[in-house]
């Protein structure tokens, strides 16, 4: 499980070096995330860019880390590409979790708000 | 690849999360031999892998040495995927598939469903979803068309 964070203003960026979050990396996946984000700032920023494929157990994966971050701290997706867009229109999920178009802008908000 | 011809692929494979990766990337090697749509590709390797998850974890329990057997057909003229994937693993409760309705959730972020997301999925994705228990066997057949 390849993750890279780094503080970034008012948020910790995370960088999921992974082309998959499916089945098979999903729990460790979300002990990761859990781990990196045990405390910092108030933002937690996945970038997700060089994510290709999302699974339903990549995705409950990522609602359990926004549950667990919620409601002190807000759990944002950044740069989805169009198959792991798909996913969440189709479930909804658009809907629930904050997403940038990409990362600059992620952090281009950070800038601003700090 | 195991026995392919020009117009199906049928693999044969152990139930394991890593197995279900390559299986995947074994059908996109295929589908692109084919030159299958993207859309169509993206779509199928979405209900391919929840499908096949499912089985993985429910059917055989995490069991590795439970079999599975899939095989993809495509369309003659028209664009579309048939897929059937047989496993030898516990029948489905009640020997029917699972609803696939998506859990109603609020603006409560604690109320919000982890789970439940595949059956939806499989179900918005694809046609003439069919299940039946033959002997030992689930068999599931269903077709993504683009």
């Amino acid at each position: 499980m390849n993750l890279e964070h780094q503080t970034k203003g008012d948020a910790t960026l995370i960088t999921v070096n992974e082309p998959r979050i499916d089945a098979a990396i999903a729990i460790q996946f979300k002990d990761k995330v859990r781990e990196v984000t045990q405390d910092g700032p108030p933002r937690v920023v996945l970038d997700m860019s060089q994510v290709d494929f999302l699974d339903s157990s990549g995705l409950g994966a990522l609602v359990a880390v926004m549950k667990q971050l919620s409601p002190d701290r807000s759990f944002e997706l950044a740069g989805l590409t169009g198959a792991v867009e798909k996913v969440f229109r189709l479930t909804r999920m658009d809907s629930v979790f904050k997403v940038h178009s990409s990362v600059k802008d992620a952090v281009a908000q950070t800038c601003d708000d700090t | 690849m195991a026995d392919t011809e020009s117009n199906h692929v049928r693999i044969t494979f152990w139930s394991d999360p890593f197995e279900v990766r390559d299986v995947l990337h074994k059908l996109q090697t295929q589908w692109s031999g084919w030159g299958t749509d993207e859309e169509l590709t993206q779509k199928a390797e979405q209900v391919v892998a929840e499908v096949l998850n499912n089985v993985v974890e429910h059917a055989h329990r995490e069991d590795p040495e439970g079999e599975i057997i899939l095989t993809c057909v495509r369309g003659k003229s028209e664009p579309t995927l048939k897929f059937e994937i047989r496993d030898d693993g516990i029948p489905m409760p009640g020997l029917q598939l699972p609803s696939g309705k998506l859990a109603e959730f609020g603006p409560d972020t604690a109320d919000l469903p982890e789970g439940g997301f595949g059956w939806f999925m499989i179900r918005e994705l694809t046609q003439n979803l069919d299940y039946q228990r033959a002997g030992d066997w689930n068999v599931l057949r269903f077709t993504v068309a683009a």
